[in-house]
């Protein structure tokens, strides 16, 4: 039994009584509007004599995707689709000549099925100054109703009638299928008929289905031959007068109990469906926590996971950052010519995935479900079958890769089984996967961005290093030049010019033994004029002379300064603790550092005391020049003079910090820190 | 030992090592003015020079030691030569090199400053310790 579109099922004129006044009125409105914005499935549509919209409430207006606010204020003839005012108008006008009509109505929009009641509203002067519409939407009643009718067809059915004149009659086929031969036992049968947690369970099954007009009621029999509990399902109407008796009656009974079994198997498939669903979700989780997998991995293992699970086949497309192409795309199935047709036909269809709605006509058997972009999810009928479309597409679920209301990608699983549709459920399950994936692939890029920083920064450094690294080496590769120089320029003088003056010295000593005093003194004058210019060669010679670092950097470093503060009155003095066998390695950087310093101070410093300190602290070897001299504030001398910047970029470059502590009238220190060589540290 | 001296007086031979033509050159009229010295051999190459010591074994050897082959061995080599040959070290050096050349053999050692008088003073102090080995 079905409701008959926009039929109106019964049509009376009410008597209603005119409000009191419009306070009255409104407040009861206001009322009504709470009561049915309240009550799920209800709706209520009031309008004025020009079927002007004055409320619109209701959940299930809002349901069937009308606006209810918006419409107030509005002609119905705008506030309502054309077809669904059509079907209507007939109702509503007949309100606003004070008739009431009850009416089934199928939306023409969604489908849904509402039972309708259109009732006059009347003014303060008992005028009707408009209509009311009062829905519930009864397609879950029609459901049930049609689930009646198929029980009734595949069940075992009964009646029977009951009237003043007769009392109970019940046909053949209730008779057999209560197991009994006569009206009288039927009606003692009936009797025992458990009703659990009926309302009126006490009145009996009999009792219960004769309640005045529609009644239904499901109860319990056990059988008195195979004591198996039957499960009994009946439906009555009746009619009684006033005194409550029973005048006429006819009832429909049906054994459900195997329906009941199969609802009962129907839904432990449910929930192993959704069991399944959950250790799916599981095992994807699982895929996910892996923490040593790569990306491409893990979604090729979702991707796999969800072909298996849920697809026949599965596809993940990743679209790239700026969500304009397409970084990776993974096709699962275990058909190579099924990927390979699959792939075709998405790579010829480009909106395909990003389509927001898309379904195959009813009747062919197919599904195409296409969840939204992040807004809430939406099915529509679209315009059909494509005819590339493969075979493997004719069931399938796409939802989009979402990360915080972005769509990285899709995810689409597809079946090609005529018999074997997705269910309600997999949708979800479907976007559920699809949002795991896209919250793992965003998170990779984030650590992508962060690793390649990481890797930049250690490029960075190691080029420093690097550079660092040469820069020592050629600044040690010049010394060594400037070294050899040294040594060569150093030799000439000592071949050369040194021995002819130690020579002329000699010859002029011996000829002033000859001569008379004034010309022998003159003579004398011009030796040791001589001889200083010896002096002043030797000191030239000792500082362009290679260390010999055969007894630790500090000697040398005495030694040298030995030579250059000679024909001064500067004394020297050596403190070193550190093991020259520890410092060697360091010995000739330390000494090519320092002589620059013993130099500058032998230039500039006029001391009359030299320090010179070589220690090890910890993983450090520190040497130290400090000389009592007039210091200075300033030791950058200007271009060509590169003594000291020389100093600092050697320092620097072997790892090490060059510290020099000096004012006027407080001598200088010199400092050089360098890192103790590895291994020998104490 | 040719000795070249005067009746009665010792005459004491000399070799002088220096590669600097200019210095044996400027050595040469102070060694032939001193009576007691007579200079038996003059050269600028350690094998010659080893070479006189071991043929003309002389009293004194005047050697540069910055000379090639001057250092410490050259020093051991002439003393295992010629054992009283007395060395004196015209010497340039720091004082480790020359405690170095002390310790390889070398007798005494003079500044080569240029100056005649220390150097006369050397030869003084090695006459001195050759003499009262003389029969």
């Amino acid at each position: 039994m079905t409701c008959p579109e926009e039929l109106p099922v019964e049509e009376e004129v009410v008597p209603d009584a005119p409000a009191g006044d419009a306070d009255d009125q409104a407040a009861g409105l206001w009322r009504y509007r709470q009561v049915v914005a309240g009550i799920p499935g209800l709706s209520v549509l009031a309008f004025d004599h020009q079927l002007r919209v004055q409320i619109a409430e209701g959940e299930a207006l809002r349901r069937s995707g009308f606006d209810g606010a918006g419409m107030v204020g509005r002609l119905l003839d705008d506030a309502l689709p054309a077809p669904a005012l059509n079907r209507l108008r007939v109702p509503f006008e007949a309100a606003l000549t004070g008739r009431t009509s009850n009416l089934c109505y199928r939306s023409p929009v969604d489908g849904r099925q509402f039972r309708l009641r259109v009732t006059p509203l009347y003014g303060r002067s008992g005028d009707v100054v408009g209509g009311v519409s009062l829905g519930q939407d009864s397609s879950a009643d029609l459901a049930r109703m049609a689930q009646l009718e198929h029980l009734e067809r595949l069940g075992n059915v009964g009646g029977g009638w009951f009237d003043l004149a007769s009392g109970w009659t019940f046909d053949p086929q209730l008779l057999r299928l209560l197991d009994v031969e006569t009206d009288a036992e039927a009606e003692q049968v009936c009797a025992r008929i458990q009703l659990p947690g009926h309302a009126y369970g006490w009145l009996g099954f009999l009792g219960v289905l004769t309640t005045n007009g529609s009644a239904s009621a499901q109860g319990s029999l056990v059988d008195a031959k195979t004591g198996q509990l039957r499960q009994l399902f009946g439906t009555g109407t009746s009619t009684r007068d006033g005194d409550d008796r029973l005048l006429h009656a006819v009832i429909t009974v049906t054994d459900v109990t195997d329906s009941i079994d199969e609802r009962e198997r129907a839904q432990e498939a449910r929930a192993a469906a959704a069991q399944a669903r959950t250790l799916l979700i599981r095992r994807v989780s699982d895929v996910l926590a892996t923490q040593d997998r790569t990306i491409p991995e893990l979604t090729q293992s979702i991707t796999d996971i969800a072909a298996t699970a849920i697809g026949d086949g599965a596809l993940l497309r990743i679209l790239t950052a700026d969500g304009q192409g397409i970084e990776t795309q993974l096709i699962s199935h275990s058909l190579p010519a099924a990927v390979d047709r699959v792939r075709t036909f998405v790579e010829a269809n480009s909106d395909f995935l990003g389509r927001p709605e898309f379904r195959t006509p009813t009747g062919s058997g197919d599904s195409w479900v296409h969840l939204g972009d992040p807004g809430p999810r939406r099915q529509h009928t679209g315009p059909g079958v494509r005819p590339d479309t493969p075979p493997e597409l004719r069931h399938v679920v796409v939802a989009p890769v979402r990360h915080i209301g972005r769509v990285v990608g899709y995810l689409m699983v597809f079946r090609a089984d005529r018999d074997r549709p997705y269910e309600p459920g997999d949708d979800d399950l479907v976007q559920v996967l699809a949002d795991r994936i896209g919250d793992a692939v965003v998170e990779s890029r984030v650590q992508q961005v962060l690793e390649q920083q990481r890797s930049e920064r250690r490029a960075i450094v190691e080029q420093l290093a690097e550079m660092t690294a040469e820069q020592h080496e050629l600044l040690e590769q010049l010394a060594d030049v400037a070294e050899r120089e040294r040594s060569v320029l150093a030799e000439a003088i000592h071949d050369d010019p040194l021995q002819l003056i130690v020579a002329a010295i000699l010859r002029m000593d011996l000829l002033q033994v000859s001569l008379p005093k004034p010309q022998a003194d003159e003579l004398e004058q011009l030796a040791e004029t001589l001889q200083e210019s010896v002096e002043h060669l030797r000191t030239l010679i000792v500082a362009l002379t290679p260390p010999d670092l055969s007894d630790g950097v500090g000697v040398a470093l005495r030694e040298l300064a030995e030579a250059l503060f000679i024909g001064t009155d500067a004394s020297v003095t050596l403190v070193e603790t550190a093991q020259p066998n520890i410092v060697a390695p360091r010995g000739p950087f330390i000494y090519r550092v320092l002589r620059e310093a013993l130099m500058n101070a032998r230039k500039h410093s006029q001391a009359t005391a030299i320090a010179i300190r070589v220690v090890q602290e910890d993983a450090s070897i520190i040497a130290m020049l400090s000389d009592n001299g007039v210091g200075a504030t300033v030791f950058d001398a200007g271009p060509g003079h590169l003594g000291v910047a020389t100093m600092h970029a050697r320092a620097r470059s072997a790892g090490g910090r060059l510290l020099i502590d000096s004012a006027p009238g407080a001598g200088t220190t010199v400092t050089l820190t360098l890192p103790a060589p590895e291994g020998r540290a104490s | 030992m040719v000795s070249p001296g005067g009746p009665g007086a010792d005459v004491y031979s000399v070799v002088v090592y220096d590669h600097h033509q200019v210095i044996r050159d400027a050595i040469r009229p102070l060694v032939d003015d001193d009576h007691r010295l007579v200079l038996v051999g003059e050269t600028g190459g350690g094998t010659t020079c080893l070479d006189y010591v071991r043929t003309a074994r002389p009293d004194i050897l005047i050697m540069a030691m910055a000379a090639r082959d001057g250092g410490p061995d050259f020093a051991r080599a002439v003393k295992l030569t010629c054992p009283a040959t007395q060395i004196l070290v015209l010497s340039t050096a720091n004082r480790r090199r020359r405690r170095l050349m002390l310790d390889a053999g070398a007798d005494d050692w003079v500044p080569k400053s240029g100056r005649v008088q220390p150097l006369l003073d050397g030869l003084d102090r090695a006459v001195e310790r050759i003499a009262p080995r003389r029969p």
